[in-house]
């Protein structure tokens, strides 16, 4: 069913997708995105609500038709090869709702006659995904009794009935609870270590994104602010704002420390904390500011840059790019 | 091709099989059918009782049997395909399901085709199951045989019935695409129901009356030509606003055309008793043919009210983004 797309190539492409709502187009929902997912990535997709994910997922398996722009999925056009994309993917949207009068096993059984699978390969299927999502003692029970974190993993199973190549998770740990986000998020590292499966996701946490995709991308008001891996965020946003550090030096009271650093150049602003001293420096100034301690007589016992929270960095990508 | 046809063919069948199993359509089915099965009970005795009871009003007994049957029909009927509609697709949207739905390999107009065809066949056999059995009762009860020509007719019967209560499910599956919550889904198709049912020939007759400038109801007399042709002229007028309900267009092919109220009032009226005119699908005193020939407007309307409406509730469900 899948094309051919060997590794390395984009699975997942856009070429400034462009979605607007509204009787005039007045709302910019997604705004010339352009994005590129490579086979057997996880692909992370952080905003604040309303910035656009949705509609962005939901152009990319053909529920929108976008108001400009291409894209294609596992080699298939998202405007025209709806169906076949469709069939090449799972998704777990959000909101996502089941037949709650079914039972999980039922529900599945109905998803998959959608597919041309057969029957003996489909209830071991579904007993399988049942399974893997930790729900095969829920196997004979009504979704409609399922708790939320449940649900997603459901949701999950759900996605995962055609065997598809790529998988589009819309939030999949929102609204549950912190365990049933971890065991959501080792299903998801699971599903990409073990079976290639290329994911995209949404979150609104950056951590959860940190800890599970290989690349993310950054998205604010429709429009992609950055995109990269973890430590590509974070020097783009050291460029920006600059490089915080903790310095602790013998011989010298603090005060006089601060003093000496403050006439730097390349020291952004600088602050006694709790008897050691906190620095805003630019990139690539920790050599002329270990000069500088060594000049004034100091031995520096500690130097070491402050890991930017990652949420933080998110948050400032955003802040500036406003 | 092949694939798209099957998988509206899944949808069909769980369309199919959820009504099957909800509670609240086996209630409603419940009181449908108990109505009927009592209904074709008395009719049964009714018919066997025929000699002693007389002609009345120019009825025979087995047509006054259908009469009520098609009256309860076109009450009790068209709640039971309301029951059958009104959540067919708020409820999937709502619930998110259809969000779900929607990401599998299938296209609108396959989830709509396939919901419509699976609970048409739900209709289609309440309809045969019902109308059956309380003829099967009518018949057993009044001992009489009838022929297979009549055994045709009540199949006509049973394919009228189901345009009939084709209508208001499309009606209320038409409505459930277009409004936020089963509820209101619910009411509206209700309200439509009660007024069709209920209302309409009250709002028709006083609509017309002021149209006409003739309200009252009772000073006419035979020997005035003229206010008899204002009433004539006024019932006129109430018929055709009538015809906007289907029950209306079933009533008439079943049970021959409607006598309007004054007719039945008019004091030292004209007996009016003309044998002359066929009394209904029936009535075999005339020919299949003959009550085709006469009731085709009936019967064209009859298919046309319901194909319309599918199509509103199709190209609703394709027009608007229905996921969440
Ligand atoms: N069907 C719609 N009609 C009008 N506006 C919409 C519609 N869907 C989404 N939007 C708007 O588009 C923007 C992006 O929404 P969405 O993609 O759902 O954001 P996210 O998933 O990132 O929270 C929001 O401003 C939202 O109000
Ligand atoms: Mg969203």
């Amino acid at each position: 069913m899948n094309k051919e797309i060997s590794q390395n190539e984009n699975i997942i492409e856009t070429i400034n997708l462009t979605k607007r709502f509204g009787k005039k187009n007045e709302v910019v929902a997604v705004d010339s995105l352009n994005l590129s997912v490579k086979k057997g990535e996880v692909f992370g997709f952080v905003g604040p609500n309303g910035a656009g994910k949705t509609t962005t997922m939901k152009m990319l398996i053909g529920l929108l038709e976008p108001t400009g722009g291409s894209g294609k999925v596992a080699g298939f056009d998202i405007v025209r090869e709806v169906i076949k994309i469709r069939e090449a993917t799972g998704v777990l949207p959000e909101p996502a709702g089941y037949y709650d009068n079914l039972t999980a096993r039922q529900n599945l059984r109905f998803y998959a006659k959608l597919y041309d699978i057969d029957e003996k390969t489909r209830e071991k299927r579904i007993v399988d995904l049942l399974e893997l999502v930790g729900l095969s003692r829920a196997i004979d029970q009504r979704t409609g009794g399922f708790s939320t974190g449940m649900r997603k993993r459901f949701g999950l199973a759900q996605a995962l009935i055609n065997e598809p190549g790529v998988l589009f998770l819309d939030e999949p740990t929102s609204g549950i609870d912190p365990l049933g986000a971890q065991m959501m998020r080792d299903l998801i590292k699971k599903l990409s270590k073990e079976k290639g499966v290329t994911v995209f996701l949404s979150s609104h946490s950056m951590a959860e994104v940190e800890e599970i995709c290989d690349r993310i991308g950054v998205i604010s008001r429709g429009k992609l602010l950055a995109v990269g891996t973890v430590e590509e965020l974070r020097d783009k946003v050291r460029e920006k704002v600059g490089i915080r550090y903790a310095l602790e030096v013998q011989n010298l009271p603090v005060q006089r420390v601060i003093e000496g650093l403050k006439r730097l150049k390349c020291v952004r602003s600088v602050e006694p904390v709790n008897g050691h001293v906190s620095l805003l420096t630019d990139l690539g100034a920790r050599m002329e500011i270990a000069m500088e301690v060594n000049l004034m007589g100091g031995v520096i016992s500690r130097f070491e840059e402050e890991r930017m929270d990652l949420q933080r960095v998110f948050l400032k990508l955003i802040e500036e790019m406003a | 091709m092949k694939r798209n046809i099957e998988n509206v063919f899944v949808i069909a069948q769980k369309e199919f099989a959820d009504s099957l199993w909800s509670p609240r359509f086996y209630l409603i089915l419940g009181v449908f059918m108990i109505a009927l099965l009592v209904n074709g009970y008395q009719a049964g005795q009714n018919i066997s009782g025929m000699p002693r009871m007389g002609d009345f009003g120019g009825l025979s007994p087995l047509t006054m049997g259908f009469m009520s049957f098609a009256s309860q029909m076109s009450m009790l009927g068209s709640l039971t395909a309301i029951i059958l509609g009104f959540d067919a697709i708020v409820k999937e949207r709502k619930s998110g399901s259809l969000n779900v739905l929607l990401t599998h390999p299938v296209y609108r107009d396959q989830v709509i085709t396939g919901k419509l065809i699976g609970m048409m066949i739900m209709l289609g056999l309440v309809v045969f199951i019902a109308v059956g059995a309380s003829m099967g009762v009518m018949l057993g009860v009044s001992g009489i045989t009838i022929s297979a020509e009549f055994i045709g007719r009540i199949i006509v019967f049973i394919i009228l019935a189901f345009l009939f209560m084709l209508s208001y499910l499309a009606l209320s599956v038409a409505l459930s695409t277009f409004t936020k919550e089963s509820s209101d889904s619910l009411i509206y198709s209700i309200v439509v129901w009660l007024v069709l049912g209920l209302l309409l020939s009250t709002i028709a007759y006083t609509a017309a009356g002021i149209i006409t400038g003739e309200q009252k109801m009772f000073e006419v007399s035979s020997d005035d030509p003229s206010s008899m042709e204002k009433m004539e002229k006024r019932d006129k007028i109430a018929q055709n606003i009538m015809s906007i309900s289907p029950s209306i267009h079933f009533i008439e092919l079943v049970t021959g055309p409607q006598k309007s109220g004054i007719q039945f009032i008019a004091p030292g009226g004209r007996p009016d008793e003309t044998p002359s005119e066929m009394q209904g699908l029936f009535d075999t005193g005339f020919t299949f043919g003959y009550w085709l020939e006469q009731n085709w407007v009936n019967l064209i309307v009859l298919m046309v009210i319901p194909v319309i409406l599918l199509l509103m509730s199709y190209m609703a469900f394709m027009r608007q983004d229905i996921t969440l």
